[in-house]
């Protein structure tokens, strides 16, 4: 006995050496961090400001609740969200059944698939920018054909639907491969099961898969809402938040506040909200990884 | 049925070409000339020019590349080496709070940058840190690590516990099981999460943007600065962005099966 609990404690002094140092570093460069990103937010602390810092309490809250810029770019990112999400799950849901029953080329798909969502994400921003171009883009050379040519990046109509669109294509790829697992995992008889019942296509879709598929279309919901709230590149580099600011989101706020404007306390006060935000989120796809891990 | 299957053939089709056009468009500029890239309708056979490429490795370009290449590699080694015995540790040991910090590692993946991005900021300007490529390499382990420690996890957690017990019977430490067994039997596991920390590594853009000014400027930021210029130089643009996506691209070819579980299923999987 007294034999085996010496052991458990070398044996826990060896497993701290090998935990304690990415534990450390992950301390010291993230919680740290968040620790004087709070701090930051209660300071008025303008960068630009010879006057330095001064501690100002809640008032960098109190002014991000009253600015409607903040206002209009958590409205632009409600909408980023709702369209590309709403169009990745869509779209996913549509080509799930078609590919899942394909036999010959899935390895070509797959791989087809897989190419979006590796490439920097900067790099499928310039891809859109040179596509949506006027002059040197193919896609106003396509859509002439009906008639539908147009400066869509530069028009604020169609700005923000436009940067939606390459977010569309990077990660349906990503709604699309989670399903077919998903898909995958339903066992032939249910299918045959509803067959026999003379369920139609529609029918078999609606009552048997899609409740089956549902639990794991709320995780890839959440999981690409957190990534909307954190888009960056391609805004950036196809629009830089405009025309004016209409595809300005909370995010790219944020980047204007604290590094175009220098304002360190309003950027942070953002930051913390954006920190919270998808804390929040993140809580939610815990509890609900655990109900499936129950449930299943 | 014939006619359902020709329908999937056609969908498919379109699929591939959605997905792939873009790609090939962007390719294709790069060795064309302005002349061609500017044409309507489009030319499809051409000669191809390498002038873009020229004009791009005779400047600052292949530096910038250097720096992705310093600044990724650098971060993946670091992460790995902290990353692999952490994720072991995770898998084996029983400890109060381990839960806590598994949840906390899986939280911290989702960060926004941008909030990591302004203190660490500040925190470089005070330290030197910015535009420095170890500053760079530094703050990369803030989203590659907990990453690596996640998926890592689960490729140890399916170490049969009879494999690590045998060891440690013939006399084997810990340290020495996870060196001589653990390891080994995850070897593949383990080189696909370096390359997709690799990957994230080198696509990363905010923390760069904002943390490097000249000198430390990686490949992904130094495009984004080609639009700044009055003429816009799309044929660097294309050749640009076709060298810096080329090494992922072959990269996810080599580890395709396991990046689809990597990208997707590790997020999900607890």
């Amino acid at each position: 006995m007294s034999e085996r609990r010496t052991t458990r404690q070398e044996d826990g002094w060896q497993y701290a050496v090998m935990l304690l140092p990415a534990v450390a570093v992950l301390v010291v460069l993230i919680l740290v961090p968040l620790c004087y990103l709070a701090y930051t937010s209660l300071l008025e602390w303008k960068l630009t400001d010879p006057a330095g810092r001064t501690f100002v309490g809640g008032a960098n809250y109190l002014r991000m609740l009253r600015d409607t810029d903040f206002w209009h770019a958590l409205r632009v990112t409600a909408v980023f969200i709702c369209g590309s999400v709403g169009m990745q799950i869509g779209l996913g849901l549509i080509l799930v059944e078609a590919l899942a029953a394909l036999r010959w080329g899935a390895t070509l798909i797959r791989t087809s698939l897989l190419l979006p969502m590796v490439i920097p994400p900067l790099v499928v921003g310039l891809i859109w920018r040179i596509l949506y171009d006027p002059t040197a883009g193919l896609a106003n050379y396509l859509l002439g054909f009906v008639g539908l040519s147009h400066p869509w990046l530069a028009d604020y109509r169609t700005a923000l639907g436009a940067v939606i669109m390459t977010d569309v294509w990077e990660w349906t790829p990503f709604v699309l491969l989670i399903l077919l697992a998903s898909y995958a995992g339903i066992p032939q008889s249910v299918h045959e099961a509803a067959d026999v019942d003379g369920a139609t296509r529609w029918e078999r879709f609606r009552f048997v898969t899609l409740p089956l598929i549902r639990p794991m279309l709320v995780t890839v919901a959440i999981l690409r809402m957190i990534d909307v709230i954190r888009e960056f590149a391609k805004i950036f580099v196809t629009t830089g938040g405009g025309p004016g600011t209409t595809t300005e989101t909370v995010n790219m706020f944020t980047y204007r506040q604290g590094f175009v404007y220098g304002d360190m306390g309003y950027a942070a006060t953002l930051g913390v909200f954006m920190f919270l935000t998808i804390l929040t989120l993140t809580i939610g796809l815990v509890r609900l990884e655990r109900r499936l891990a129950e449930a299943a | 049925m014939r006619l359902r299957g020709s329908a999937v053939a056609i969908l498919v089709g379109l699929l591939l070409v959605y997905f792939l056009l873009p790609l090939y468009h962007l390719v294709t500029m790069s060795v064309k000339t302005d002349v061609q890239t500017f044409a309507s309708p489009p030319v499809w056979i051409f000669q191809p020019v390498w002038d873009h490429y020229r004009v791009l490795l005779r400047g600052k370009f292949p530096g910038f590349l250097a720096n992705s290449l310093l600044v990724s590699a650098g971060s993946v080694l670091v992460t790995m080496a902290l990353g692999t015995p952490a994720a072991f540790t995770l898998a084996r040991a029983r400890f109060r709070g381990r839960r806590v910090l598994l949840l906390a590692i899986l939280g911290t993946r989702m960060l926004p940058p941008i909030s990591l991005a302004l203190p660490v900021f500040l925190a470089y300007l005070r330290l030197g840190l910015l535009d420095n490529r170890l500053g760079l390499v530094l703050v990369f382990l803030t989203f590659n690590l907990p990453l690596v420690v996640w998926l890592l996890k689960g490729f140890f957690d399916e170490v049969p516990d009879s494999l690590l017990e045998a060891a440690r019977m013939d006399g084997c430490s810990i340290l020495g099981a996870f060196v001589r067994i653990a390891v080994p039997y995850t070897s593949p596991g383990i080189l696909a999460c370096t390359i997709l920390a690799w990957i994230y590594a080198w696509n990363e853009f905010t923390f760069t943007l904002i943390l490097a000014r000249r000198d430390a400027i990686t490949a992904t930021v130094a495009l984004a600065s080609f639009f700044d210029l009055e003429k816009v130089a799309w044929g660097s643009i294309a050749a640009g962005s076709t060298m810096t996506m080329l090494p992922v691209v072959l990269f996810s070819l080599l580890g395709r099966r396991f990046l689809i579980r990597g990208l997707t299923g590790g997020a999900l999987k607890e």
